[in-house]
């Protein structure tokens, strides 16, 4: 069936590589974009998307509060960090809203990572 | 003259910036070969020299390794009460290099150029994290930092930056060896101000 599902990054090449990758292993779903934690929530309201991926360090507020945000009103979106900045604490933040930390950089084995978390694997 | 105490710290401080830096080239490797889906690179052996803390009277091009007339600069402040900032430089044919394993050969010199920034930025960001997450979990505390600012200068720039700063300079070279034909070396700055050395060593011993 197919899904929806939001790409939240800054950075173009980050947003460009998840695209790519996601498209290669599921080309039904359809891929949104978002560049801020603020601009995650809204679209989240308008688009309703299956999963979501989010950046931690991004303009504005930090991944790790939009994710909490978007959690605490739609519990039932699977989300993963996408991050570089995989200190222990934003380890810990993700554990602690049910979701894991995938370090960067992008690449297939870490999308498959995401996937299979979606999936509930 | 620094006592032999003091020096053992530094020299712990060093043995974790290699451990950043080892972790960040690891991180690019994986950033060229596994990054694009149309990639065709295998596994990208690399090497780390030993960091070293290099005082403000000492900085110059040949202390810091600086061997190229411009470089593509990436920088991040910790933003927590430590006064440091992280930096990223590599010269501009590896960036455009790198570019070109990641994109592909097909990609044109426009798009090159456009995506230039773009990609040093994120590379910045992957390497750089990567140490400051290294330092953040082997001090015990998170370190905070601010976005990656991608900007280019010249060797006499960046050097004249550093001693106007009055910090000292944590560096680090890397070298990967992307084929039989072509290698590509970065650096990996830390500057910091003697109260914040202070305080990371400190940490560091604890």
């Amino acid at each position: 069936m197919s899904k929806k599902v939001l790409v939240v990054d800054d950075s173009k090449i980050s947003r460009m590589f998840i695209r790519q990758h996601l498209i290669a292993k599921r080309p039904d779903w359809a891929v949104i974009e978002a560049t801020t934690g603020e601009d995650a929530i809204r679209i989240i309201e308008e688009e309703l998307p299956d999963y979501c991926t989010m950046d931690i360090n991004m303009p504005g507020m930090l991944g790790t509060e939009a994710a909490k945000l978007i959690l605490e009103t739609h519990p039932d979106i699977r989300l993963v960090i996408f991050s570089a900045n995989d200190q222990e604490n934003y380890q810990q933040d993700a554990s602690e809203m049910g979701t894991i930390l995938i370090s960067k950089p992008v690449t297939e084995a870490s999308v498959i990572q995401a996937l299979d978390y979606f999936a509930g694997v | 003259m620094n006592t032999l105490n003091e020096l053992h710290h530094y020299d712990v401080l060093c043995e974790t910036i290699n451990i950043g830096a080892t972790r960040a080239v690891q991180r690019l490797g994986k950033f060229i070969t596994e990054t694009s889906p149309y990639s065709t690179q295998q596994e990208i052996p690399f090497s780390v020299q030993n960091a070293e803390l290099i005082q403000l009277a000492d900085v110059s091009p040949s202390t810091l390794l600086l061997d190229n007339d411009v470089f593509g600069v990436v920088t991040q402040e910790f933003t927590n009460d430590m006064n440091a900032k992280a930096m990223l430089l590599f010269s501009e044919e590896s960036i455009l290099f790198i570019m070109r394993q990641i994109m592909g050969e097909e990609l044109d010199d426009e798009m090159l150029q456009e995506l230039e920034d773009e990609t040093l930025c994120e590379l910045g960001n992957i390497m750089i994290n990567a140490c400051i997450s290294s330092l953040a979990d082997a001090v015990g505390k998170p370190i905070p930092s601010s976005l990656p600012q991608c900007e280019h200068k010249s060797c006499a720039e960046l050097v004249n930056m550093i001693k106007k700063s009055e910090n000292v300079v944590v560096t680090s070279h890397i070298a990967l060896s992307i084929n039989e034909r072509h290698s590509t070396k970065g650096e990996i700055f830390f500057l910091m101000n003697s109260d914040t050395l202070e305080s990371i060593t400190n940490a560091l011993r604890n």
